[in-house]
């Protein structure tokens, strides 16, 4: 087992312990951890037993473990773009959301009701 | 047709202004003369604008950060409606805009003919629009074509006029400046019957430097696109 091996291993027995414990913590609402339990499962198994991502990948058509990899992460990489993309999105719109609703308050506290009305020099 | 003064009351000018002090007193004190209840939005700005706006007769709403003109814009709506606006019209705080054509503006919605007016600085006044502006805005015109299905003349003019029901079927999403296109695919998609209507544009030193530039457009464009395809 080389160096990048033992390294990559360690990493990814405490990632696993941390999914572990936040299923544990998080059992109302387990999707989250079961996905990333399952993600750091995986990468342990392609870490210890290379040649096993190799079978997989050609079972899905694919010549080599490697290939399946950089394909895997790259796809990853896109859907979690996207939805880190949804979710400022919606921080974005929640936020405007309140800047709105506290602008709307506190115009309610400090604009006089005279003010509603046009100035008495209006141009007729 | 003149807008009677006692519409004016109703007739709610909405202006959405980031560090804007230097011009916003001059453009709030017109409208207040000519008879229109004058909301500013100072969107988070760090300079007096607040201040010049509400010394001018303006009724002042403050988002604490800046949102954007479109996100301050919906904010003036909903003060505007909650307070029995019958009409809305925005307006931009650079001082572009010329008071008188509120009235022409409004016209057809006091007349019943249309819920929505978009003011068009290319019916009758083209002929003061630079050049690299003029090339720009007919981009614009095109873009909106393409997307929204609805053939305008101009297509992100700061001045509109809304009828109550147009302003309540209204709903800005889009924070920053692709706002204006976004309130035309509101129109088409809910139905309210639009005219355009010819406005004046004043390009001075102050409203240019302001004013959008070619660089901002392929960001309000892709903000556009990313909430259409999003939405």
């Amino acid at each position: 087992m080389g160096l990048f091996q033992i390294v990559a291993l360690g990493f990814t027995a405490v990632m696993l312990v941390v999914s572990v414990r936040s299923l544990i913590r998080a059992r109302s609402r387990p999707l989250p951890s079961v996905f990333w339990l399952l993600i750091w499962s995986a990468a342990g198994v392609a870490l210890t037993m290379p040649n096993a991502t190799t079978r997989v990948a050609q079972g899905l058509g694919i010549r080599r473990g490697a290939d399946l990899v950089l394909y895997s992460t790259t796809l990853g990489f896109l859907i979690g773009s996207y939805l880190v993309y949804l979710k400022v999105r919606q921080l974005t719109r929640e936020i405007t959301v309140l800047t709105r609703q506290l602008a709307i308050l506190e115009a309610q506290r400090t604009n006089a009701p005279e003010r509603h009305t046009p100035s008495s020099t209006a141009r007729k | 047709m003149k807008v009677p003064v006692e519409s004016r009351v109703d007739t709610w000018v909405v202006i959405a202004a980031y560090n804007e002090g230097a011009v916003i007193g001059g453009v709030v004190r017109e409208l207040v003369l000519d008879g229109y209840t004058v909301i500013v939005v100072d969107d988070g700005s760090r300079d007096d604008t607040g201040a010049q706006a509400q010394a001018a007769g303006a009724v002042m709403l403050r988002h604490a950060i800046n949102r954007g003109q479109g996100a301050a814009l919906q904010s003036g709506f909903r003060y505007a409606l909650d307070h029995g606006a019958r009409i809305v019209v925005t307006f931009d705080a650079d001082g572009q805009h010329d008071v008188s054509d509120v009235s022409r503006l409004v016209e057809p919605i006091l007349g019943g003919e249309a819920d929505i007016a978009l003011g068009s600085r290319f019916l009758e006044h083209a002929a003061g629009v630079p050049p690299a502006r003029r090339m720009l805005l007919r981009a614009a015109v095109a873009f909106t074509s393409v997307v929204s299905g609805v053939s305008l003349t101009d297509a992100h003019n700061g001045m509109r006029a809304l009828s109550r029901r147009a302003a309540e079927q209204v709903d800005l999403r889009l924070d920053r400046m692709a706002h204006a296109s976004e309130i035309i695919d509101q129109i088409v998609r809910t139905g309210l019957r639009v005219t355009e209507v010819p406005v004046a544009v004043r390009y001075t030193p102050y409203s240019v430097r302001k004013g959008q530039h070619a660089s901002a457009a392929a960001r309000i464009a892709l903000d556009y696109l990313f909430h259409k395809l999003n939405d």
